[in-house]
C-alpha cells in the first residue's frame, strides 16, 4: 500500500542521528513521523550497514536490511568526527538541531568537545539524547555491552528459557530497540519542557534499565513473598503457581493460559467447546466457575486441567482455534512466525505494511508501518534508509554554504 | 493538583486495565499531569485481582501488580455499568485534555464515550484507544491480554533453542515495551494540537506497535527473501563466544560475548590461557563460530568454579563485554548501577504497603518525574466528584448511596 504520509507532527524539527545498531530505532520514529532526520555516517558507510539480513542475502553495505528497516525516512551524510575539520562541521550542524541523538561510550563524545556541556553553551535549546549501556555515570557506567549483556543484567534474561538449559535470550536483540522507543519518549518530553521553559536539555538513557523495566511480577514477588521466579520452559511460574502460556497444537503453537475469578470466562468458553467435542476431561467438576481461583487448586490439579487442555490442542490447527478463540470469546491466539504475520487478513485490512521504493534495486519493498494509527492522518516510512553519504551535496552545499572545491578537498582527506 | 512537574496542567482520564494502557497514562501521569483512573468493583482492574496480594491476603487493595502500572493517580470509583455513572465519565471526558480507554473495540462506543461522540462536544480532544488488534478489520473483536501477544507477534517463535519449540518469555512482554510507543503517540499528539488546534484518536493495536520489537527487520527478510527467520538459542554471528555459563551457586550465571579478535585475546588472557586456547580449532572467527559447541564448554569448565560477579568484573576490566544474570533479588538489592541511577523509587502506601516502583530509563536533566503510589480503589471519589466536578454535598451522598460512586473499600 503506497500512501501519502500526510500526518508529521514533528516536521518542524531537525535531528542529528549518530546513534548506533538499533539505538536507531529512536530516531526512526521521530523520522517516520515527520522530523527532518540526518543521520551521520562514517566515511564509507556505518557499522551497522554490516549488520543481516541483507537483500537477497548479497552482504554489502546498501543492501543491509537492518539497516533499512532503522533508517527510514532519514537522510544520510558521511562525516568522520574524529577530524577538527569533521567536529567543527558536525557543531555547525547542532548550532541549528532540536534534537542530537548519539550512542557512543561515556566519556568519548567528550573527548572530541561534543559533549552536552559543550554542545549546549553553542545551541541551549538542543535536546541531547544519550543512549549508553548503564547511563553516563555510575559503578557500570565503563562496562562494555551486547544485547545478551543486558538482557542478563536487568533481570529478564533469568527469566528465560528451559529448565534444563542455560538462560536463553530473544533472537531478535531487544534491548536496544526498548532503550531506542525510552530515548524517543524522553526527547518528545524534553520537548514539551522546552516549550514551557525555552530551554533544552540532557536525555540520559540506560539501556540496563530500559531493559529492567520489562519485568514487571517477578520483583514483585520478591518483595512480597521473598520469592525468586524463575524460568520454565513455556510456562509461567510465579509463587507457588506454574501455568503454561505456550502450547503445542496441532500445527504449531498457540499462546493461552488459565485464567480465574472476573476472568475465568475465557476458559469456560473454552471448556463449552471441548464439552461439545466430548472432551470435558476434568473439567467436568468444576460447578462454580464465577468464583473459580486456581489458586485455591492443588498444583497437581493445574496440572491434570493442563493435560486435558494440551490434549485438546493437539487435536486442532493454530487457525481452527484462533477462528473458534474469537467467535467464543477465548483469550487465544496462534503462536505467528514472520510468514504468517506478512500474510496476516488482519493487517492487510488494517493496511499496516507501507511500500517503500528502491530505485537502485529496481524494487519496491514491503516495510512494517506505523506503530498506531491516527485520525489526523498516514505515517509511517516516508522513503528508504539513505545510501552511503546520499545527501553530503544537499547538507554541506546547499545548507552549511561549502563549495565544490571544499567538498572534494574533504571527500580527498576522508573527512566526508 | 499537582502544579509543579512537565505535564502540570495536563488534564487525562484513563479509562484501562491491564498494562499498556495504564502504562501511558501513567507517563503523563509520573510527570505531573492530572490523571483520574476511572475504576469500580464490579468491574476490577486486571491487575487488581491478580498476585501477589501483600500479606497473601487477597483484596481489591493489596495486589502488588497495581504498582508496576497504575502509579501517580486518582482513583475515581464509578460504576460505568450504570447510565448515571457513564454520564459523569462523560463530563469527565469532555472537560480532558486527553482520554485514554483500553477496552475491547466497542465498548467505549456502546457507553457514549466514543471519539465521534466526545469530540462533538470538545473537538480538540485527544483520545487514545489501546487494543490487541486494533479497532477496525476481521480480528478487531478477538479479545485478549499481553500474553496473546506473545503469539501474534511471534515473540514465542523467536524465543528459545532451536531444537525445541518456542518458550516465549514468561510474561505479558509488550504490556512493558509497547506503552512507550502509544506515549509517544499522545506527545505528538499534544504537538499536533499545539500546531492546528485539532485532536485526534488514535487507534493503538498492541500487535502493530509490538511489531517493531519481533519480528522487527526480520519482517522485511521474509518480504524480500522469502526467509522465516527463527530462534537461534543464544547462538549470534556477530560474536563468539556468545552465550550463558554456569556461575558458583544456586541458578548462577554470566553472559559473555567476543565481537572481535581483541576481545577473544583478552578473554583468553583472563582466563590464564589455558592449551585449549592455543588449538588451531579456535584460531579465527570463523573457526571458533564453526567450533562453537566445544569452545562452550570449555569456557563453562572456567567459569563453573567462579562467582558471576568476580568473573564479570575480571572480563570488563579486561574490556570484554560481559554480565553477571541478575534474578529478581539482584536487581532490587544488588547492582550498584541501578542502585546509583536511583532506578526505583521505594514508596509506602496504604493498601499494598512499602513497594520499589520503577522510575524512567530515559532521565531528564531538568524535571525529574514525581511518582506517586498506585492509589485504592475510589481513594480520591470524594475528591475527583467535589473538587474536579463540583458537585454538592447531597449530590455526592446521593451517588454513593445509589452505587453509582464507589468509596475507598
Amino acid at each position: 500500500m503506497q500512501l501519502s504520509m500526510s500526518y508529521k507532527p514533528l516536521e518542524r524539527y531537525r535531528v542529528i542521528d549518530l546513534s548506533q545498531l538499533e539505538c536507531q530505532y529512536c530516531a526512526k520514529i521521530m523520522a517516520d513521523l515527520g522530523a527532518d532526520v540526518i543521520k551521520v555516517e562514517k566515511p564509507g558507510g556505518d557499522p551497522s550497514r554490516s549488520r543481516g539480513p541483507f537483500y537477497h542475502d548479497r552482504v554489502e553495505p546498501e543492501k543491509s536490511l537492518f539497516w533499512f528497516f532503522l533508517n527510514t525516512s532519514k537522510r544520510g551524510i558521511t562525516l568522520d568526527v574524529e577530524t577538527k575539520v569533521g567536529q567543527g562541521l558536525l557543531r555547525r550542524l547542532l548550532e541549528k538541531a532540536d534534537f542530537f541523538v548519539e550512542s557512543f561510550p561515556p566519556g568519548y563524545m567528550e573527548s572530541l568537545g561534543l559533549d552536552y556541556k559543550q554542545i549546549s553553551r553553542l545551541n541551549p535549546h538542543i535536546i541531547y539524547v544519550s543512549i549508553t549501556p548503564f547511563g553516563l555515570d555510575g559503578p557500570y557506567a565503563g562496562y562494555k555491552t551486547t544485547d545478551l549483556v543486558s538482557c542478563a543484567m536487568s533481570g529478564l534474561l533469568y527469566l528465560i528459557g528451559d529448565t534444563d538449559r542455560p538462560p536463553v535470550r530473544i533472537s531478535v536483540p531487544q534491548s536496544r530497540l526498548i532503550a531506542g522507543s525510552h530515548a524517543a519518549m524522553g526527547a518528545l518530553a524534553a520537548l514539551r519542557y522546552r516549550k514551557k521553559h525555552g530551554e533544552g536539555q540532557l536525555v540520559d538513557v540506560s539501556i540496563q534499565d530500559a531493559v529492567a523495566r520489562v519485568p514487571y511480577a517477578e520483583p514483585i514477588y520478591w518483595q512480597f513473598e521473598h520469592t525468586i521466579c524463575r524460568r520454565e520452559g513455556n510456562k509461567n511460574a510465579r509463587g507457588s503457581v506454574v501455568l503454561t502460556e505456550a502450547w503445542p497444537c496441532k500445527d504449531g503453537q498457540i499462546a493461552f493460559r488459565i485464567m480465574s475469578g472476573a476472568y475465568s470466562g475465557s476458559l469456560k468458553a473454552l471448556v463449552e467447546w471441548m464439552a461439545e467435542e466430548g472432551s470435558i476431561g476434568s473439567f467436568a467438576e468444576i460447578q462454580d466457575w464465577k468464583n473459580l481461583d486456581f489458586r485455591k487448586y492443588p498444583q497437581q490439579k493445574l496440572d491434570e486441567w493442563e493435560n486435558d487442555l494440551r490434549q485438546f490442542f493437539l487435536k486442532h490447527t493454530k487457525g481452527e482455534l484462533e477462528d473458534e478463540a474469537q467467535k467464543r470469546k477465548i483469550y487465544l491466539s496462534p503462536v505467528n512466525n514472520p510468514q504468517e504475520i506478512f500474510e496476516s487478513e488482519q493487517l492487510a485490512a488494517r493496511k499496516f505494511w507501507v511500500d517503500v521504493k528502491h530505485p537502485e534495486l529496481r524494487n519496491t519493498i514491503s516495510y512494517p508501518g506505523a506503530a498506531f494509527k491516527t485520525s489526523a492522518g498516514e505515517w509511517g516510512p516516508r522513503r528508504r534508509a539513505p545510501l552511503i553519504g546520499e545527501h553530503n551535496q544537499e547538507i554541506y552545499e546547499g545548507e552549511l554554504g561549502l563549495t565544490r572545491e571544499e567538498m572534494q578537498l574533504l571527500k580527498g582527506r576522508n573527512v566526508i | 493538583m499537582k502544579d509543579t512537574g512537565l505535564f502540570s496542567g495536563l488534564k487525562v482520564l484513563d479509562i484501562t486495565t491491564a498494562g499498556t494502557g495504564p502504562l501511558a497514562a501513567g507517563f503523563l501521569a509520573d510527570y505531573g499531569a492530572t490523571v483520574v483512573l476511572i475504576e469500580s468493583k464490579t468491574r476490577p482492574n486486571l491487575n487488581r485481582v491478580s498476585a501477589p496480594y501483600r500479606g497473601g491476603v487477597a483484596n481489591l487493595n493489596t495486589s502488588g501488580l497495581m504498582t508496576p502500572f497504575c502509579t501517580s493517580r486518582y482513583s475515581f470509583g464509578l460504576n460505568l455499568g450504570l447510565p448515571e455513572g457513564r454520564e459523569i465519565a462523560r463530563k469527565l471526558a469532555v472537560s480532558s485534555d486527553i482520554v485514554v480507554s483500553s477496552y475491547s473495540p466497542g465498548v467505549m462506543e456502546r457507553w457514549g464515550l466514543g471519539y465521534n461522540e466526545i469530540s462533538q462536544a470538545k473537538p480538540d480532544i485527544i483520545m487514545l484507544g489501546v487494543s490487541l488488534q486494533g479497532q477496525t478489520g476481521p480480528r478487531s473483536s478477538v479479545p485478549g491480554f499481553g500474553f496473546n501477544m506473545k503469539g501474534l507477534s511471534g515473540l514465542v517463535h523467536f524465543t528459545g533453542w532451536p531444537d525445541r519449540d518456542g518458550c516465549g518469555v514468561p510474561m505479558a512482554y509488550a504490556d512493558t515495551t509497547t506503552p512507550w510507543l502509544a506515549a509517544i503517540a499522545l506527545l505528538c499528539a499534544l504537538e499536533y494540537r499545539d500546531d492546528t488546534g485539532k485532536g485526534q484518536f488514535i487507534d493503538f493495536s498492541q500487535l502493530e506497535a509490538a511489531l517493531n520489537f519481533t519480528p522487527s527487520y526480520y519482517l522485511l527478510d521474509f518480504a524480500v527473501n522469502g526467509r522465516i527467520a527463527s530462534r537461534q538459542g543464544n547462538y549470534s554471528p556477530y560474536a563468539v563466544p556468545h552465550g550463558v555459563y554456569p556461575c558458583l551457586g544456586d541458578d548462577k550465571w554470566v553472559a559473555l560475548a567476543a565481537g572481535t579478535d581483541e576481545e577473544w585475546n583478552s578473554l583468553c588472557k583472563v582466563m590464564g590461557e589455558p592449551a585449549w586456547t592455543k588449538e588451531p580449532k579456535f584460531a579465527t572467527f570463523l573457526l571458533r563460530q564453526s567450533n562453537r559447541e566445544e569452545l562452550d564448554i570449555n569456557i563453562s569448565q572456567w567459569t563453573a568454579s567462579q562467582k558471576g560477579e568476580a568473573v564479570m568484573e575480571k572480563m570488563q576490566a579486561a574490556g570484554v563485554p560481559c554480565g553477571k544474570v541478575e534474578n529478581s533479588q539482584d536487581v532490587l538489592e544488588n547492582d550498584p548501577q541501578l542502585r546509583h541511577r536511583e532506578y526505583f523509587k521505594v514508596l509506602d502506601h496504604a493498601g499494598v504497603g512499602t513497594v520499589a516502583y520503577h522510575s524512567y530509563p530515559a532521565k531528564l536533566s531538568k524535571g525529574s518525574p514525581e511518582i506517586g503510589p498506585t492509589p485504592m480503589l475510589g481513594e480520591h471519589t470524594e475528591f475527583v466528584a467535589k473538587e474536579l466536578l463540583g458537585m454538592s454535598d447531597e449530590q455526592f451522598v446521593e451517588l454513593l448511596s445509589k452505587g453509582v460512586l464507589e468509596m475507598e473499600l
